[in-house]
């Protein structure tokens, strides 16, 4: 199907670039999921205001609404699933996310 | 008076109160000389007195507000720096970068409404025993704007406690008359801190409001003005050496 489709390349127009990489790619890069959510014990102002909105609705009964943030990333293949681990959990702590106010949570998908 | 009273104000992409703090020194108060220190330099050059971290919103405020902007080179310098007791003035992106970086205690978050607010506030002055609000009088009640989406100050109990013990409350969100009630603090902020000082001689402080935008009556308020005054009397005193030691 991507053989198929009109080469723009030459024209100065990669769009097809993304997929040919994907396409030839044989080898599979650790994939992680980080989410990271406001602590339990600070006011998360945007959850709280999104609760307002679903009362409004009509989904009384919903509580403790807090919004985060959702991180994905590709690691090189040499790392397994617990080096991943690892070395995000670094990445969490020095960058992602803000130990004062933030907790995270690491999930490895590939 | 040969003292530095020379100030470096930092730049990063998306700072945008830097030319107005450097404007506020050198040109409205005239007290001494402003240079403009590039997010990429790697050094703080010599002569330098104080270090003012603006306020805007570097990188774009990607990830969290200041974020980004603790990883840029010149941030390295301003750490050194300030360790080596220099004064660092963190001012709304400024202090939430100061806050990022580790070299003030807490967080800043989102303001309690989730508007972004723009407007002058009240703030009592809690302490005059720093280098940054020494021309006050304990307890003055200045106007001093504020304009911020995320400057609800937060932090665990422990560092409230161990800041109101060291009396590193500088500024607190307050009512005209100067009592400080739950709502005198629009954006939420725990305990009203609009301001704290750090660092080994009391050196650094991070505020929300800006006190480079209140230095002149035809700019609606001078409550800022002191502070720059303080600063510049820290200076000439200190000489190189700041002297204001509290343990």
């Amino acid at each position: 199907m991507y053989e198929n489709a009109p080469c723009l390349v030459g024209r100065g127009i990669a769009l097809l670039d993304t997929p040919r990489i994907a396409w030839h790619n044989k080898t599979v890069m650790p994939k992680v999921i980080i989410h990271v959510l406001p602590k339990p014990t600070i006011l998360d102002a945007q959850g709280r205001t999104v609760q307002n909105a679903l009362h409004s609705l009509g989904f009384g009964g919903v509580e403790n609404v807090r919004i985060g943030r959702s991180i994905e990333l590709n690691l090189p293949e040499s790392f397994t699933a617990e080096t991943a681990t690892q070395a995000v959990a670094t990445m969490c702590d020095k960058l992602l996310a803000n130990p004062v106010t933030e907790d995270y949570r690491i999930e490895v998908a590939a | 008076m040969n003292s530095p009273l020379k100030i470096g104000v930092v730049m990063f992409p998306g700072s945008n109160c830097d030319r107005d703090a450097a404007c506020a020194w050198a040109d409205d108060l005239g007290l001494g000389e402003s240079v403009f220190l590039w997010h990429t330099e790697t050094a703080i050059p010599a002569g330098i007195g104080a270090v003012v971290v603006p306020g805007g919103f570097s990188y774009g405020d990607a990830l969290r507000a200041g974020a980004i902007a603790c990883f840029a080179p010149i941030m390295t310098e301003v750490a050194a720096f300030a360790k080596d007791g220099g004064f660092v003035l963190g001012i709304c992106n400024g202090f939430q970068v100061l806050c990022e970086s580790g070299l003030l205690p807490g967080a800043l978050v989102r303001n309690e409404q989730m508007r972004f607010l723009c407007r002058p506030v009240n703030l009592r002055v809690e302490t005059t025993d720093s280098p940054f609000t020494n021309r006050y009088t304990p307890g003055e009640v200045v106007s001093i704007p504020v304009a911020h989406g995320e400057g609800r100050y937060v932090c665990s109990p422990e560092t409230l406690a161990e800041l109101h013990r060291t009396e590193s409350v500088l500024f607190r969100y307050c009512e005209p008359d100067g009592t400080v009630g739950e709502k005198s603090a629009a954006n939420g902020s725990q305990d009203n801190i609009a301001g704290i000082i750090g660092g080994v001689r009391r050196n650094i402080l991070g505020m929300m409001p800006h006190p480079e935008r209140a230095v002149l009556p035809r700019l609606g308020s001078e409550g800022g003005a002191k502070l720059w005054y303080s600063l510049r009397e820290s200076l000439a005193i200190a000489g190189a050496e700041p002297v204001f030691v509290i343990a």
